[in-house]
């Protein structure tokens, strides 16, 4: 092969390192003057079982490096992080498992609820909300923009905006825009002299509530998961196939009683479940035993083994989707430095500036 | 069988030697690895069942679904897939080659490490100590046993290979060279990151997905690939057209089938899925070509012995799902319709089609071929056909309704295919039992009424049947 | 059909057995200037805390928060108050009273319609009682702020002690502009003592 021709294959190697796979700009020199030197000096013969080791290993190298060890020089360093619950407390995020859950999440493991679960919740999109708070002196102003934006736009006014802004409050002014919408937005808006706020919002069907708006919502979470949810997983079973609702947040959803009735026997509580009976973790006792977990099936009495107790406690301990992180956040209300300003002293201020007498 | 000793260069060894020096070992491979596929047949049927009949067995921990579902997986995979895919192998560097098995015994050995640390895989995961990583399933502690196993016979394998009379390799003999050496780096490489050095959080997930990765697209498609490259030239009779295309799908395939494999919706960050929608379309310019490699070399020819048309035959349907599975599987490499069959039944019934499809179908075919030259007798025909047929049919009958079913149901829970699937897994056990029946009783009656194995059971001549 | 070609010139194996012809190549570079543009687009630019799909991660950094002059101005204030005033007024605005520190909540010093007092105060320094609130402090004198803070700064701070809800319903008056820091500094210029509180009452008798 001609020098130049080679020297080509090993530009065009090095872009394909670089760009494409995105590794660290040395070793992308080297994969290309190795490339040129293969091609061109050494004439490069499939014929060689060297070459083709040689050839072998380095592409090994390069898939280690541009795929896992990239991934796990970002995420190896993950630690807690200090985040608020949606309630506003303030605590440091993911909490590990504890005691019992650590059990639970071996059985969970050993019988491979992976299988038909995953613990994944997904988002399809993202949009922006933009929310505006404007005081008494620029409401006009504020609201003019606001108009003005829904007219340059195209767009159909939602919300606040239809119904009219608020003075002194938050609002959200454009629903659901994407980043130009949103940025024009911003601009119209600050322009007027009002605060503006854009938030990220996250959206999809495993994110909306279930309910006749949106009969696809799943509402398996408030947020996606992220790669901080699964820090002290061991190892994280995220699944890959949905023969059964996801489970990141299943903690939130379902109570204790309804969760061991679905692992004795789904169809107590799912007619029309495909989840296979799990009777290996209870075991059948007399009929009038007493506790606080004996179930009946109809026709025996069960009684939750060691095993399907720590099971549940792990399972109740899935609620990683309701805590929002930056990033995956939560829509929170926006809270300004600044107090709402108040009509009264402001109009006493201005006579006083204007007349400059005393009281 | 295609191309011609360099002038000067020295032995070639006999037809029959390298025949015999392969019998025992390919024999042992490929018998283990169709008792695998019997036994996964058969899980695969009763996980199956167990969707249907929720309450079947619920008392026996050890047959719920959560278990059985990964050791059927593990079964197929390294129990059959990879065993056959050895012994072919095997088989095909050796006659390109012409040049005897080297060190058939390593092979054996290896086989059985390997055979035992299947077995010890499928059992702990039965008892509850999978490792919770798809596709890498097996317990931790089972990992080196495999290595090494696959170790010994790669050793073999790449020991034959140098031994080769002539210095050009085909393109047979480097797709299946290449498989030899990367499956034992990818596992080696995926245990020590994963068990040995503790990956945290998502990073084993990330390393268990390249696994999955190279494993069905460089591992399982260079096996599959060299093996059409062989057997679809020699049983045609026709050259090797397209070398230069061959190489270019050599390394496309490799490079960039090793990076990817991360579904759009996963909790890591973008780039990962980004990167795979990326490799995956550079890894169809590879498909491409391999396509219009194999595609010109057979260009309509049909075998040219009747005895080999059914295993020919096979072949070219195993190479028609490969281009349209590839097909297929770019297109949901993007997100948008990637996020669609995301979670799916779609996921699972298509990489079966591609792993059993394209890469079982095509190494059953070449058993077909090269059975009977080991053996000395061929298959009983009728039953030969009654088991493809029973095999296509129930791998259709698993894999495409599933898939179809999960696309349609779109919101992936409940997916409707399911039901399908399992009439497809009775076909599948009902053809892998009469394969298993057919190879067993094909053996024995060699060694018990025609004499053609007595040299394998130790003295004696050999009455070849040649081709 | 590539087998059948006999072109001896090119010596090398590729012409004989044919392989991608270079408008393969061409559409490779093509499909290389796609894959970066879609890795650019859809990579969240190989950041780890960008999670697919995503619009751009730079372009939503930038539309954060985005606050009002009037905002930012307060939230200058409560710095130079945190920096500055809180070591003696507290950071809860109470003062101290053991140590002689007055309270700014429900100052009638600062929550006086008229910010020249305030202004004055912090300008100059402040000696001898002064009747807080009922409380008489005369502990320690406050000393002169005044060299140290621009107008601006000035007016922020003052704004932000006369209007941080936080410290009370009374505190929500409007912000003190520049202009008045100016002509209340231009008024004083002269002094350089500290104010006791009667000269302040006397030179600012607006109000109370």
């Amino acid at each position: 092969m001609t020098i130049g021709l080679s020297f080509l294959l090993g530009l065009l190697a090095s872009s394909v390192s670089y760009f494409m796979l995105g590794l660290w700009w040395p070793v992308a020199v080297v994969v290309g003057l190795f490339a040129w030197l293969a091609f061109g000096l050494l004439d490069v013969k499939m014929d060689s079982t060297f070459t083709l080791l040689g050839g072998l290993l380095l592409i090994f190298c390069v898939s280690l490096s541009a795929m896992v060890f990239r991934a796990s020089d970002q995420l190896s360093g993950l630690q807690y992080v200090d985040t608020q619950a949606v309630d506003g407390t303030e605590f440091r995020y993911p909490v590990p498992l504890l005691g019992n859950a650590r059990y639970g999440e071996a059985i969970y493991k050993a019988n491979g609820c992976a299988a038909c679960h995953t613990q994944q919740v997904t988002h399809e999109s993202v949009v922006l909300d933009v929310k505006a708070l404007a005081g008494e002196k620029n409401h006009a102003a504020v609201q003019e923009a606001i108009s003005r934006f829904y007219k340059v736009t195209g767009r159909e006014a939602s919300g606040g905006a239809a119904l009219g802004l608020p003075v002194g409050e938050w609002e959200t002014v454009v629903n659901g825009a994407n980043a130009a919408d949103a940025s024009k937005a911003r601009n119209f808006l600050s322009i007027a002299g009002a605060s503006v706020d854009v938030q990220v919002r996250f959206r999809g069907e495993d994110l909306t509530q279930h309910d006749l708006q949106n009969p696809r919502g799943r509402g398996w979470g408030k947020r996606r998961s992220v790669a901080q949810d699964y820090l002290f997983a061991e190892p994280p079973m995220l699944g890959s196939v949905r023969i059964g609702p996801d489970l990141a947040n299943v903690g939130a959803r379902l109570s204790r009683e309804v969760l061991m009735r679905i692992l004795l026997n789904p169809k107590i509580v799912r007619k029309y479940s495909k989840m296979p009976q799990h009777r290996f973790l209870f075991e059948k006792v007399g009929e009038d035993e007493k506790g606080q977990h004996i179930i009946h099936d109809g026709e025996n009495t069960f009684k939750p083994t060691k095993d399907a107790e720590a099971l549940v406690d792990y399972l109740l301990s899935l609620k990683s989707a309701n805590y929002p992180l930056p990033e995956a956040p939560i829509n929170q209300p926006y809270t300004s430095s600044m107090p709402k300003p108040v009509s009264a002293p402001a109009e006493a201020a201005d006579a006083a500036k204007a007349g400059n007498s005393g009281k | 069988m295609s191309s011609k000793p360099k002038e000067g260069e020295a032995k070639q060894d006999p037809r029959e030697a390298v025949d015999r020096s392969c019998r025992g070992p390919v024999l042992f491979l490929a018998f283990s690895a169709v008792a695998w596929l019997l036994v996964y047949s058969l899980f695969a049927l009763l996980a199956g069942v167990k969707v249907h009949a929720s309450g079947m067995m619920a008392d026996s921990a050890w047959l719920t679904y959560g278990r059985i579902h990964p050791a059927s997986q593990l079964a197929l995979q390294f129990g059959f897939l990879v065993q056959l895919g050895l012994a072919v192998s095997a088989w095909i560097l050796s006659h390109r080659g012409k040049t005897v098995l080297v060190d058939g015994g390593y092979l054996i050995f290896g086989g059985m490490l390997w055979n035992a640390g299947v077995t010890l895989g499928f059992l702990g995961i039965l008892a509850g100590n999978a490792s919770g990583l798809e596709g890498l399933q097996m317990p931790g502690k089972v990992l080196p046993l495999l290595f090494f196993g696959f170790a010994l016979v790669g050793l073999s394998l790449v020991q034959t290979n140098n031994r080769r009379t002539d210095e050009e390799m085909s393109p047979a003999q480097w797709f299946l060279f290449a498989a030899t050496l990367w499956l034992p780096w990818v596992l080696g490489g995926s245990y020590l990151l994963i068990h040995f050095f503790h990956a945290k959080g998502v990073v084993a997930n990330i390393v268990d997905w390249w696994f999955i990765q190279n494993f069905a697209k460089v591992y399982l498609t260079f096996v599959g690939l060299g093996t059409l490259f062989h057997f679809l030239s020699a049983l045609s009779g026709r050259q090797l057209v397209g070398r230069g295309y061959a190489q270019f799908a050599f390394w496309m395939l490799l490079l960039f089938g090793s990076v990817g494999g991360v579904s759009p919706g996963a909790p890591v960050p973008a780039w990962l899925p980004a990167l795979s929608t990326v490799t995956a379309v550079f890894y169809f310019f590879g498909v491409i070509a391999a396509w219009v490699s194999l595609k010109r070399t057979i260009n309509g020819a049909s075998a040219v012995n009747d005895a080999d048309s059914l295993a020919y035959n096979l072949m070219r349907l195993a190479a028609l799902l490969f281009i349209s599975i590839s097909v297929v599987n770019v297109i949901f490499a993007f997100p948008g319709p990637g996020s669609a069959a995301e979670f799916t039944t779609y996921g699972p019934a298509m990489e079966l089609l591609f792993n059993f499809g394209f890469v079982g179908l095509t190494l059953i075919a070449a058993l077909y071929h090269i059975f009977p030259r080991l053996v000395g007798m061929d298959f009983s025909p009728k039953m030969t056909r009654v088991q493809t047929a029973a095999i296509v049919l129930g791998l259709f009958g698993a894999t495409l309704p599933t898939a179809l079913g999960g696309l349609m149901s779109g919101d992936a829970v409940l997916g409707s295919g399911v039901y399908f699937a399992s009439l497809g897994d009775i076909f599948l056990l009902a053809g892998s039992l009469i394969l298993f029946l057919n190879f067993f009783g094909a053996i024995l009656f060699a060694v018990k009424s025609c004499d053609c194995l007595a040299s394998f059971c130790g003295t004696g001549k050999t009455k070849e049947a040649s081709a | 059909m590539a087998a059948k070609k006999t072109n001896e010139e090119t010596e090398t194996a590729s012409a004989k057995v044919g392989g991608p012809k270079p408008w393969v190549f061409v559409l490779m570079v093509v499909a290389l200037y796609w894959a970066i543009n879609y890795l650019d687009g859809h990579g969240g630019g190989f950041n780890a805390k960008v999670y697919a799909p995503h619009k751009d991660a730079t372009a939503v950094a930038s539309l954060k928060v985005q606050k009002t002059p009037e905002e930012q101005a307060f939230e200058s204030g409560a710095r130079i108050y945190g920096g500055i005033c809180a070591a003696c007024h507290q950071p809860n605005g109470r003062g101290n009273a053991n140590a002689g520190y007055p309270p700014l909540v429900n100052s009638e010093w600062v929550l006086n319609e008229s910010p020249s007092r305030a202004i004055a105060i912090v300008s100059k320094g402040l000696q001898g009682p002064i009747e807080v609130a009922g409380q008489v402090y005369n502990k320690v004198a406050m000393p002169s702020q005044g060299a140290a803070l621009s107008d601006e700064d000035l007016a922020n701070v003052i704004s932000y002690i006369r209007r941080n809800g936080d410290w009370g319903d009374a505190h929500n008056l409007p912000l003190v502009t520049i202009e008045q820091v100016k002509a209340v500094r231009e008024t004083i210029a002269d002094r350089s003592a500290a104010w006791t509180a009667d000269e302040l009452v006397q030179q600012f008798p607006d109000s109370q």
